[in-house]
């Protein structure tokens, strides 16, 4: 017996002037081979319904711990990994049906800027090349100089001097890798960029200067961003709305201070309340909630609220009935029995 | 004050490398008084880590412990011998490891894990007694049906437990000092509040010294007494922790708890990022350590390396010619 | 601690564009009149191959592996006509002629009156019991085997990397073909094989090919046929080697990025993949040649590589075997030989790993 999520009302903010990625009921489910024949026995359901949309010029905030599905949604919308079932439209153009001839020719539409700043520039490749291989993928060039020339003006937006544009990327720091990282997303001038977790791997100095950079470039592009990562501090920060995921679904989506002033569903809650504030007087003061025991498994999800078996205020109806993500408050959604 | 249960006099440890000599510490001191947490803060490459491994004297070539005392209890580690400092390893000062999921022995039980500590410490423990003594710590812990479980394997526990499991065993033997080095960093944020509320409690319980190692400035203020800050193998700031945030004085630290998002800030307050890059540990400038990124940076800063001294009243100490 | 990160910590420094232009900030040259240096302008920038060679070269054993390989072969290839240039004439006592160098330092002329001679000053090392110059049939048997070797070792780099690589990064029917084709040549006794082939099909492929230019009559074209089911026998453990990493590769971080950037599958192969592949696989076949090499030996040995009159080393050991007690000479010198060079390879093989592989200690 499957549960479906019920398609959630479609509110006045979300109309197809100013949203610019539409995704409903994203599944991604991976199977997990067994037995003698390799027959799919049981499925991680990574992602398992989700739904967000996201306004042209704004940062939607996906945040969630490890095991939430946030990357693979942020890869599944881009397609680089291709949905179970579901819907994602950006700019109106369903992507989930298209082949992947017809997904590539859309790639310079939406870019991503990836999380490790070490693994995610080719160590054969000098920066100078790795910026090069998108804009040769889609525009021709009559010669090298202008070519070069295009690459050393992205390399001075993000901050670094084009001279350098010949070295290898073990020679730079973290950052300025990442700024590299940055460029490369930028070359083409896309209208949407899933940044996965883009900060987290820098110290903590340099995630101040990188979060700038992007704000900056949002601003002067006019980008849009999904910013995914569990830092529920920074993404608050950079994000003007935030999205909120536990084992595969969204459970929480509202604007940035609504969500930190009145978070709705529990788990929100819990999680606001386990982060450290640097401040020692409210530190003291504070009551936590500490959730008992520990994320469950994506193969074997709980039924019905699949973070009922944590909640405190779980009742019979939460573990039968999933609860849709609704409307709550003008623009702030959360898919809860009892909110609140 | 009361008498230190640690004391570390100007540690020097050196790491000689085919580039050069890094300095990974150079010239730090400080003090952890018995039953108190102390934050060692700072970002990657400060040296925080290797401060800890040199108490331990787990320092392996190239890396050298050039100068320096560690006093703990009154005696210097420096002077014992190999027998000696294993004695010491685990029964009186215990250590716990950023990845749990590496610090495990993954072919051998947890319980055994556990009841090996006790035996190698406790020579006159038998079997069953170091195994009770494993389900007790896996109790304490809060693994729930611990007497179960002690016969799991490391990798039947998910990461939140391996690292209570790691507790557990470095509390085995009721050590004076806990050194913890990053020990939630690799955990999700709620499972990281569970952890830090079960070292609390139980250094509480059993008045154990905890030497909490971290970057996250959110962590040191809900868990510590004490702070110190280190930039560059070098403390640049010692304070109590409320003072540390109300009142900082070294311009790093100005600097780090400016630059960090907080989850109370209003919305559209812009971050002030502390200009520059990492510093160099193979070419360091010959001054202060902050010099080339501190936008208080006087000639003198240049020339000469600030000492710690004392700020406002109290404890408060900063290594600044320019302190707030 | 890496030397390259000593480099890139100079290079952060100088890398970013917009230094703080604060009126407070003092600069460094303004206090000791020192010019701030100029950042590694005018450094080139290493690549990650230029960066592996330098570490190689200071691998004393490898440096000095290679040099004694590279001393064969060219002793090998410009030996013999020097050789031959050496000595003066001498009167064959059986024929009664009298021949010049270029016939007596030949690796296949005979001279029976001179059996089994020790080193002299006209036949350097000796001779066997032919009366064959030992010293010429030394080099003549290490151009053959080095030949073998190389030719194996293009087989199966060459049919390794492109059934490897598109098996890592494909799957499906290709996969499954490398997998059993694996399969077959583990349980089949690959020497076994090759003895069969070289057995029943040598002399028919010698007298089939011998109007071939290059191959001639010599028992080349036989040697080739060994070199080829070497080949076949040995590209099945490259190409699962290259699959391994090949499936590695395809889930790095830098590899999804292309895809990002809307690279094709084959680009990604050719210019992600198999760059980074390619220091795996030199290791490799490195270490295989000495295998190879051994292997051919192996099979002249056994009489079904290099007939008489050609020389290899096996083909010498066999010969010299048979007089091992009375002149030990003959099978020694050939054995020793062998024994460098494959030791050579073992050690050039294991400081080209260390040096290739960027994970090992500094």
């Amino acid at each position: 017996m499957i549960q479906q999520t019920p398609m959630p009302p479609v509110p006045p903010a979300r109309d197809a002037n100013t949203t610019l990625v539409d995704v409903r009921g994203l599944k991604v489910h991976f199977p997990i081979k067994g037995g003698l024949l390799g027959r799919p026995v049981a499925h991680v359901k990574a992602v398992d319904g989700v739904d967000l949309f996201v306004r042209r010029g704004e940062t939607l905030g996906l945040v969630g711990e490890s095991g939430c599905g946030k990357s693979t949604t942020g890869r599944a919308i881009l397609q680089l990994i291709r949905p179970t079932s579901g819907s994602v439209k950006l700019g109106g153009t369903e992507l989930t049906t298209l082949s992947e001839r017809e997904v590539r020719k859309r790639r310079k539409d939406m870019q991503m800027i990836f999380q490790d700043p070490f693994a995610s520039l080719d160590p054969r490749f000098s920066i100078g090349q790795i910026i090069a291989e998108p804009l040769q993928n889609y525009k021709k060039y009559n010669n090298k100089k202008e070519l070069q020339d295009e690459i050393s003006h992205l390399l001075e937006i993000v901050g670094l001097n084009p001279f350098f544009i010949n070295r290898f990327a073990h020679e730079f720091s973290g950052g300025q890798r990442q700024r590299i990282g940055i460029a490369r997303a930028l070359a083409l001038h896309p209208s949407f960029i899933v940044a996965d977790e883009p900060v987290s791997a820098l110290d903590v100095s340099i995630q101040a200067q990188v979060l700038n950079l992007l704000e900056d470039l949002q601003e002067e592009f006019g980008l849009t961003y999904l910013f995914v990562a569990h830092n529920l501090s920074v993404v608050k920060h950079i994000s003007d709305r935030v999205a909120v995921m536990y084992l595969g679904r969204v459970v929480e989506l509202a604007k940035s201070e609504a969500l930190y002033e009145m978070p709705l569903h529990p788990y929100t809650q819990a999680l606001l309340s386990a982060i450290p504030v640097p401040d020692p007087t409210i530190e003291e003061r504070r009551k936590r909630i500490i959730l008992e025991g520990d994320v469950p498994s994506p193969v074997n999800p709980p039924p019905g609220c699949n973070f009922h078996p944590r909640c405190w205020k779980a009742q019979e109806i939460c573990r039968e009935v999933i609860p849709p993500l609704e409307e709550k408050q003008f623009g702030h959604y959360a898919a809860c029995h009892f909110p609140g | 004050m009361a008498e230190n249960l640690l004391e570390v006099n100007n540690l020097k440890t050196y790491f000689y490398t085919r580039g050069g000599t890094v300095k990974a510490v150079d010239d730090v001191s400080f003090g952890i008084r018995a039953g108190e947490t102390l934050g060692i803060v700072g970002e990657s490459g400060c040296g925080k880590s290797v401060t800890a491994l040199s108490i331990m004297r787990l320092i392996a070539r190239p890396g050298k412990i050039v100068a320096g005392e560690i006093n703990f209890n009154g005696e210097d580690i420096m002077e014992k011998n190999q027998n000696e400092l294993t004695d010491l390893r685990g029964s009186k000062i215990s250590m716990i490891f950023q990845d749990p999921m590496t610090s495990l022995n993954p072919v051998y039980t947890v319980g055994f894990q556990i009841a090996e500590t006790v035996k190698r410490h406790r020579k006159d423990v038998t079997h069953e007694q170091a195994w009770r003594r494993a389900v007790e710590m896996l109790d304490l812990v809060r693994i729930p049906d611990a007497k179960r479980r002690a016969k799991n394997y490391p990798h039947e526990f998910s990461g939140g437990m391996r690292q209570r499991v790691m507790i557990a065993i470095s509390l085995a033997c009721n050590p004076q000092l806990l050194i913890a080095d990053e020990p939630t960093t690799a955990l999700d944020v709620t499972i990281q509040a569970q952890i830090l509320e079960l070292m609390k409690g139980l250094s509480k319980e059993f008045g154990t010294a905890v030497m909490l190692i971290t970057h996250d400035l959110g962590v040191v203020a809900g868990s510590c007494q004490d702070v110190i800050v280190m930039y560059a193998g070098h403390v640049v700031e010692s304070a109590p922790v409320k003072q540390l945030y109300e009142t900082p004085a070294h311009p790093y630290t100005i600097g780090l708890l400016q630059s960090i998002p907080r989850l109370d800030d209003q919305r559209g307050v812009k971050l002030n990022p502390i200009a520059g890059q990492p510093p160099d540990l193979l070419n360091p400038p010959p001054g202060c350590p902050y010099a080339p990124r501190c936008p208080r940076v006087q000639t003198r800063c240049w020339q000469e390396r600030p000492e710690l001294v004392q700020v406002g009243r109290g404890t408060q100490a900063a290594a600044c010619f320019y302190p707030s | 601690m890496d030397t390259r990160k000593e480099q890139g910590q100079d290079l952060a420094q100088g890398a970013m564009l917009g230094r703080v232009p604060d009126p407070a900030m003092i600069s460094m040259d303004e206090v000791s009149g020192m010019a701030e240096p100029e950042l590694e302008r005018s450094k080139r920038p290493a690549t990650p191959l230029q960066d592996s060679l330098r570490r190689l070269r200071r691998d004393k054993r490898a440096m000095v592996s290679l040099g004694i390989l590279v001393f064969m072969v060219l002793i090998a290839l410009i030996g013999p006509p020097i050789y031959q240039h050496i000595g003066g004439p001498y009167v064959n006592q059986i024929t009664g002629q009298t021949v010049g160098p270029q016939s007596y330092h030949n690796y296949y002329y005979e001279n029976l009156a001179d059996q089994d001679q020790g080193p002299s000053a006209q036949y350097w090392l000796g001779t066997d019991q032919l009366g064959r110059d030992i010293l010429a049939r030394l080099m003549q048997g290490i151009l053959v085997s080095i030949f073998v070797a190389l030719f194996v070792e293009v087989f199966d780099v060459v049919l390794g990397i492109s059934i490897g690589v598109l098996a890592g990064y494909y799957g499906g029917l290709i996969d499954q073909f490398l997998a059993r084709f694996t399969d077959i040549m583990l349980a089949f006794p690959g020497l076994l094989f090759i003895i069969m082939v070289a057995g029943i099909f040598g002399s028919s492929a010698d007298s089939f090919f011998s109007h071939v230019p290059v191959i001639g009559p010599n028992g080349n074209a036989r040697l080739l046929l060994v070199g080829i089911v070497l080949g076949i026998v040995i590209w099945p453990f490259t190409a699962r080697l290259v699959r391994g990493q090949t499936l590695q590769l395809k889930e790095q971080q830098f590899v999804e990025a292309a895809r990002t950037s809307g690279t094709t599958n084959t680009r990604i192969i050719l210019r992600h993949i198999v760059p980074n592949l390619l220091s795996i696989v030199v290791v490799t076949a490195t270490l295989n040649l000495s295998n190879t090499i051994v292997g051919e030996a192996g099979i002249s040995l056994l009489g079904l590589g290099v007939q008489p009159p050609g020389s290899s080393l096996g083909k010498m050991i066999a010969d010299g075997a048979q007089n091992i007690t009375s002149y030990p000479r003959e099978v020694i010198i050939p054995c020793i030989v062998l024994t460098l060079i494959v030791l050579c390879f073992c050690f050039l093989g294991d400081g080209m790993r260390d040096a290739f592989d960027p994970r090992s200690k500094d």
